[in-house]
């Protein structure tokens, strides 16, 4: 058996990479502009999507539309010279997260005013501790380097459904505004109880030691969150309630095809993204790149060779991933102005969301270019080199 | 069949046992308990096993242990002295140039050499002296810029 498991996207740029391209494909047959044929056809916000659930908090539109902006769309556009094609392609997506899912976090503080938050979203790189601590200095009015993340054991973090899929954020992120909120409460509880004025600000060291007389005292928040789900009618099929929220996507590229080899340079790769409000801007700058970056090397190069089930290239050397050098000669991210109306803070997940729109973009920037339309990945030199050959009537054979 | 080779390991002399079929990177792992250089391809492709013999660096990975007698060998573990991070360290964390972290090591050995042939390399020289250096998580725009940052700030350190 060929090895499998979840991969960033989840199914969901495979499933993009055939809607998006065929959706040029028609836009092209029937003669209109990509962009003007999305204009009119896009899901709408207000409107029910195929699961029945009315499409609320997607901001795809606007990132499209920003997308268009950034590649100055209306705009004269070089085609290039020669052998040289220029093209460029627009792609345009969302993606529910998986619900539902329960997620459990403690916030607690100790008897020297050290505040500790255990939650079992897994950090690898992604910055869940940083945007967790940023939550919990948020809601007690401390700084976020206060806050101490102790590292995953199962032995201490409360439940998580797990760290995939985009969730975390969103669900741990809720679970931990909770707890926070809890001890909050408790804390002004416990001023209450000592005869502190509404409002102070006293240093929670100080608090327990005029409630115990010494270094004492423990408070601990506990937050618990399951969103609100309904399963589809078995009948129908159909929820008014699948997911908590939409990730959304579009993309842009510029690409300049060889004509003579095949081989295709990003000139531009546009990724623009609705992640609701940015917990940490930095951190969301680098999840867009990331896995923009990541879909890149799907895209352009990488294919795993399978013979009678056994992978025949489970080698670097073999299987290319992205590096240094095949980086987008341009490449922008952004994340639109949008405020998740039921997320922690108004934010919502990123992990995946750069990833579902790069593969079609770049199709329908190579068929724009040279009037080649690929619907296998990776787009590498041979397959648009044998493409170009196939259009001139001029086949290569088969391997 | 073991054999005691000796070399000098980030400035210390040192000594180990070693058998003919060892690399450098299960030699520093396994007797020095030095951990920033890593095995991820085993093959020379990635850098993750970066290691400096004789101040140029070489795959840990395809380096057999022996060949490391009489050598200077330096690790990452070297770039700091003791709680103060070297420039190219502080660079990459304010530009924000790593998330899980695994090529980390790799990646700061070889923006130090090439810093120390190139001072003030541009966009280009820097993504193809980097080149050897893969991460899967993509934060090759944050290590450029991180690369140019500590070119800066060696620059501003440097007396005269």
């Amino acid at each position: 058996m060929p090895p499998a498991g979840a991969l960033r996207g989840f199914g969901i740029p495979q499933l993009v990479w055939a809607y998006e391209s065929h959706t040029d494909m028609i836009a092209r047959a029937l003669k209109v502009d990509p962009l003007e044929f999305r204009r009119k056809n896009i899901l709408r916000e207000g409107r029910p999507h195929a699961t029945g659930q009315i499409l609320e908090n997607a901001k795809h539109e606007r990132a499209l539309e920003r997308v268009a902006e950034r590649l100055n769309w209306t705009k004269p556009f070089d085609r290039g010279t020669g052998t040289l094609r220029r093209g460029r392609g627009v792609a345009v997506a969302i993606k529910a997260v998986i619900s539902p899912t329960t997620s459990v976090a403690n916030v607690i503080i100790a008897g020297d005013g050290s505040t500790t938050l255990y939650c079992g979203t897994v950090d690898m790189g992604q910055g869940s501790d940083t945007s967790m601590a940023q939550m919990v200095g948020e809601v007690l009015n401390i700084p976020t380097e206060s806050v101490r993340v102790v590292q995953r054991d199962t032995d201490v973090t409360p439940y998580d459904m797990g760290t995939l899929g985009s969730r975390s954020l969103f669900h741990m992120g809720h679970a931990v505004r909770l707890a926070a909120e809890e001890a909050r409460d408790k804390i002004k509880a416990l001023a209450r109880d000592v005869g502190e004025p509404e409002g102070s600000n006293i240093p929670l060291a100080e608090l327990f030691k005029k409630k115990y007389g010494m270094q004492a005292g423990n408070i601990v928040g506990t937050g618990i969150y399951k969103p609100d789900y309904v399963p589809p009618d078995p009948a129908t099929g159909l929820t008014p309630n699948a997911t908590p929220f939409w990730m959304c996507a579009a993309a842009g590229a510029e690409v300049e095809v060889d004509t003579e080899t095949g081989q295709v340079k990003i000139a531009r790769l546009i990724n623009v993204v609705d992640c609701g409000r940015p917990v940490n801007p930095r951190i969301v700058e680098t999840q867009i790149s990331g896995a923009s970056l990541m879909q890149l090397g799907f895209t352009l190069f990488e294919k795993m060779h399978l013979d009678a089930g056994q992978v025949t290239n489970a080698s670097l050397a073999d299987y290319k991933i992205p590096g240094m050098l095949d980086l987008p000669v341009v490449m922008e991210n952004e994340a639109v102005d949008a405020h998740q109306s039921n997320g922690p803070f108004g934010a919502k997940g990123v992990g995946e969301t750069a990833t579902f729109c790069v593969s079609p973009a770049i199709a329908n920037a190579i068929a724009d270019a040279c009037g080649v339309r690929l619907t296998e990945l990776p787009l590498n030199a041979e397959a648009v080199f044998r493409a170009l050959r196939a259009n001139a009537d001029k086949p290569l054979d088969e391997e | 069949m073991t054999r005691t080779i000796s070399f000098t390991l980030n400035g210390e002399p040192v000594a180990a046992e070693i058998k003919p079929h060892h690399n450098l990177v299960e030699l520093l792992q396994r007797e020095f308990n030095l951990l920033g250089a890593r095995e991820s391809c085993g093959q020379g492709m990635c850098g993750c096993c970066t290691v400096l013999v004789n101040g140029t660096a070489v795959s840990g990975c395809l380096y057999l242990a022996a060949f490391v007698d009489g050598a200077e060998v330096t690790t990452v573990e070297s770039l700091a002295n003791g709680d103060t991070l070297s420039p190219v360290q502080e660079a990459f964390i304010e530009a924000g140039a790593f998330q899980c972290g695994y090529c980390t090591p790799g990646f700061l050995l070889m923006t130090t050499q090439l810093l120390d042939a190139h001072p003030d390399p541009d966009d280009d020289q820097i993504r193809h002296y980097l080149s050897g250096n893969l991460c899967r998580c993509a934060a090759y725009p944050e290590i450029i810029k991180a690369a140019k940052l500590a070119a800066r700030k060696r620059r501003d350190a440097a007396p005269g």
